[in-house]
């Protein structure tokens, strides 16, 4: 059983979301765009920035800072949009910088260290290190279909601290 | 293909062999001698048996084949058509419908049906019917080269024999039998011809029988014969005599069988102008083109004026993506023949079960339209031909007493008007009663008094497209369940449509219903509000007018109008949707009266920006619930547009 874990790989999108990195499973992802123009959505989800045009789909985008109840920061030259696909929608996450696609073994992946959403582990897959680097999984899953209110800060801490003692 | 995508196929075309069988059907039922229909009819339940046979349904491969014997029954005269016999027919058809849903369970009922065949079957001639009769449809007819290479193969001294094979009944991989057949022959001869052809041999297009013509230098002994049967699943081989008859210009045919073949060939002619295609794909290629055509716009903005031949080939591309985009468009649009059809087998069943004489006349039956519209338009129609049988034609002696034809007439009709197709559901029966609905409105408070006092005639019958207003006391199976006219107007508003009634009492009522054309894309007016250039669905428009500060008033809180005497509520547009709103002082904005589900309201804009044809989108799934938004546009530089759901923002905060 360990063995098999072992000899296990995922390749993650990495990207950065106030000054954190995270990281999401490739198989989700179809392409990461620079910023376009959003048109707004009236009366949706908070977090739900608005609609945009993807070769003639209508493809709805969240932010991700709003999503985790992070500072509003304006969009910069290195703002992206990574659409990724979950179950039959379509859906385009804003993020500060996309970084790099990594591979990650399941030895370099702690699989859901409790304590990290206060006993409800469905917000993150795991935390990924590789040397100095802390990469936060996320369920993109459980991000789009709750309505939950997310405190990401919380979580890095924990996931940070789950590694620690490790 | 998987099993799965097979029974898919199946039910699609099960679904439309029943549909030509009920068709054949009610011919059969007034003209018990039309030849045609019973052939045709004969042929869809032949086919429908192979196929239920190819996917192994039991059941109904024992009905079909019941009923195939019936059929062969009516069109040998053995058995004389008459009313009973012919609601066996149905009972069979309406049993084989059933067993769609569920082909491989046995259905209560079936046997009883398979009974009743089988004593009117037995009342004609019992016992089996012999080998020469099994192959009257099978005969060899010779092209041109065909018969050169007989000449040419009697010159040699070859001998002709006509091989007659029959193969075990629901015989399986026919064509590898074929194969297997046609193999041994060649290594004695040469198969200069066959019946059915070739092409449909190796397509499986046969039942059992089929029959080759060899030319072998010669004589095929038993050994052969018996060799040839030997092969799996053929049940006999017989050598037939040739007959010389077979060269001569004009086919020694009978006329029975001429006709066979006539209408065998259009079929074939079609099969192969017709090609089947997954929707989903054909929803792909629109997407595309849409996409296409969006690009174009940004493409031809961009290019333009640089040289003068990047212009011209610029012109060329636009005119090849808008004809490309014309061509996708039609892909989609199918008659409304595959609704239509369905409904003269659903009169008759009605009128019967009320006991009334009804002749349904179809007509247009060949006028497209989207195929999403067309799925949609079922249930409506269904309801106003059921409500037309139902409250609409009388009881025959009725009728006669009041010097009218005993058989009520209904007419359904489509026709393009425009950008729309139109279809009218007539009937003329006893009209509606201004004086009942008026009762009954104020009986059930949907009008008041000093209203009703007021109303046109026009007004009064536009009463029975309001919720909860149904005129008919008695409550049948069919119609006058509560769900009446508002639903069947709701469902038709739904695909931007429109319905209208005139009745003439005693005389006849006519539903009118204007659809358009296709969903995907309609025609718009695009309008500012709260900073977001919105669409506007035009059919929901009444006008468009510019008001001044001063003509707002205010009633409890909410603002209203009065536009020539009619009181109306008055939103901002962007406000209403729950965009944030930036209310300067109002004076002199553009308002757009809208009018939905009788509804009728003024929505103030920020500025009119034009009429213009847009491809809708759907939201995404994730964007589900999102009040007021019918969905997205894009438009020609590749912003996009929300489209506002009038009847829905009306309705919010309700």
């Amino acid at each position: 059983m360990e063995q098999e874990h072992t000899e296990k790989e995922i390749q993650v999108v990495a990207f950065v979301l106030n000054n954190e990195e995270f990281a999401c499973d490739i198989n989700n992802v179809r392409e990461v765009l620079k910023m376009v123009k959003v048109t707004p959505l009236p009366q949706s989800l908070k977090f739900v920035e608005g609609v945009i045009n993807l070769r003639g789909e209508v493809i709805p985008v969240v932010d991700l800072r709003k999503r985790f109840n992070l500072p509003e920061v304006d969009y910069s030259e290195r703002s992206r949009i990574i659409i990724v696909e979950v179950g039959p929608s379509q859906v385009g996450l804003i993020v500060d910088e996309v970084s790099e696609v990594l591979r990650l073994s399941s030895s370099q992946i702690q699989a859901s260290p409790s304590g990290i959403t206060g006993g409800d582990n469905e917000l993150i897959v795991g935390v990924g290190k590789i040397e100095q680097r802390l990469l936060i999984i996320l369920n993109l899953e459980y991000i789009l279909s709750t309505e939950e209110q997310l405190a990401l800060e919380d979580i890095t801490e924990a996931g940070r601290q789950a590694v620690a003692e490790k | 293909m998987n099993r799965l995508e097979y029974v898919d196929l199946f039910q699609y075309e099960a679904n439309e062999y029943l549909e030509v069988l009920n068709r054949c059907a009610l011919r059969l039922e007034k003209e018990p001698d039309h030849k045609e229909s019973l052939q045709e009819a004969f042929r869809a339940v032949h086919s429908l048996k192979g196929m239920a046979g190819t996917m192994g349904y039991q059941q109904m491969m024992r009905v079909t084949h019941c009923l195939e014997n019936l059929l062969e029954d009516l069109k040998s005269g053995a058995v004389e058509s008459s009313p009973a016999v012919m609601d066996i027919l149905f009972e069979a058809l309406d049993l084989l419908q059933a067993m769609l849903s569920n082909p491989e369970e046995k259905l209560e009922g079936t046997e009883e049906i398979l009974e009743k065949i089988s004593r009117v079957h037995s009342s004609s001639e019992a016992g089996e019917k012999c080998a020469p009769e099994d192959f009257a449809g099978v005969e060899i007819r010779l092209s041109e080269a065909e018969k050169e290479a007989v000449r040419l193969a009697k010159e040699n001294k070859m001998r002709l024999h006509l091989v007659a094979v029959t193969l075990v009944e629901y015989a399986p991989l026919k064509s590898v039998r074929v194969y297997m057949l046609r193999q041994k022959l060649a290594a004695h001869g040469e198969i200069i011809a066959a019946a059915p052809n070739l092409q449909d041999l190796e397509d499986e297009r046969f039942d059992r029988y089929f029959m080759l013509l060899l030319a072998a230098p010669q004589p095929l002994d038993d050994r052969i014969l018996e060799e040839l049967s030997n092969i799996t699943d053929v049940e006999k081989v017989q050598l037939l005599p040739w007959k010389e008859s077979l060269l001569e210009s004009a086919p020694g045919l009978t006329p029975a069988a001429q006709k066979i073949e006539t209408v065998g060939s259009t079929d074939h002619d079609i099969a192969e102008k017709m090609v089947r295609v997954e929707t989903a794909k054909l929803d792909e290629l629109v997407n595309l083109v849409g996409e296409m055509v969006v690009a174009r716009t940004r493409v031809l903005q961009l290019g333009k004026g640089h040289s003068e031949e990047l212009d011209s080939l610029l012109d060329q591309l636009k005119r090849s993506i808008t004809n490309l985009q014309d061509t996708a468009m039609k892909l989609r649009m199918v008659p409304v023949k595959q609704v239509f059809d369905r409904f003269p087998r659903m009169v008759r069943d009605i009128s019967r079960s009320r006991g009334k004489e009804v002749r349904l006349t179809i007509s247009g039956e060949q006028t497209e339209l989207d195929r999403t519209i067309i799925n949609r338009l079922s249930d409506p129609l269904v309801h106003l031909l059921r409500n037309a049988i139902d409250h609409g034609i009388e009881p025959a002696a009725e009728r006669e007493a009041q010097g009218k034809d005993p058989e009520g007439s209904i007419l359904l009709q489509a026709y393009h008007e425009g950008n729309h197709i139109v279809i009218v559901v007539e009937d003329d029966g006893a009209g509606i009663d201004l004086e009942a609905i008026k009762k009954s409105a104020l009986q059930k408070g949907i009008i008041c008094q000093e209203e009703a006092a007021l109303m046109s005639e026009q007004e009064l019958l536009d009463l029975i497209f309001c919720s909860g207003f149904s005129t008919s006391t008695r409550v049948t199976d069919i119609s006058g369940r509560g769900v009446g006219l508002d639903a069947v107007k709701s469902s038709i508003e739904a695909l931007h449509g429109t319905i209208q009634v005139k009745s003439v009492f005693s005389r006849m009522t006519r539903f009118t219903l204007r659809l358009p054309l296709t969903l995907s894309i309609i025609n718009s007016l695009l309008v500012k509000s709260s900073g977001q250039i919105l669409a506007i669905p035009i059919e929901v428009i009444q006008e468009n007018i510019v008001l001044d500060n001063s003509e707002i008033k205010t009633i409890r809180g909410c603002k209203v109008i009065n536009l020539r005497g009619e009181v109306l509520s008055l939103y901002h547009l962007g406000e209403r949707l729950g965009f944030i709103q930036n209310i300067e002082e109002l004076s002199g904005y553009p308002v757009v009266i809208v009018e939905a589900g009788g509804e009728k309201a003024g929505l103030i804009v920020e500025q009119l920006i034009g009429q213009q044809e847009i491809m809708i989108k759907p939201l995404s799934p994730a964007l589900k619930g999102l009040a007021g938004i019918a969905g997205a546009t894009i438009l020609g530089d590749g912003s996009i547009s929300l489209i506002v759901d009038i009847p829905e923002l009306l309705n919010v905060g309700r």
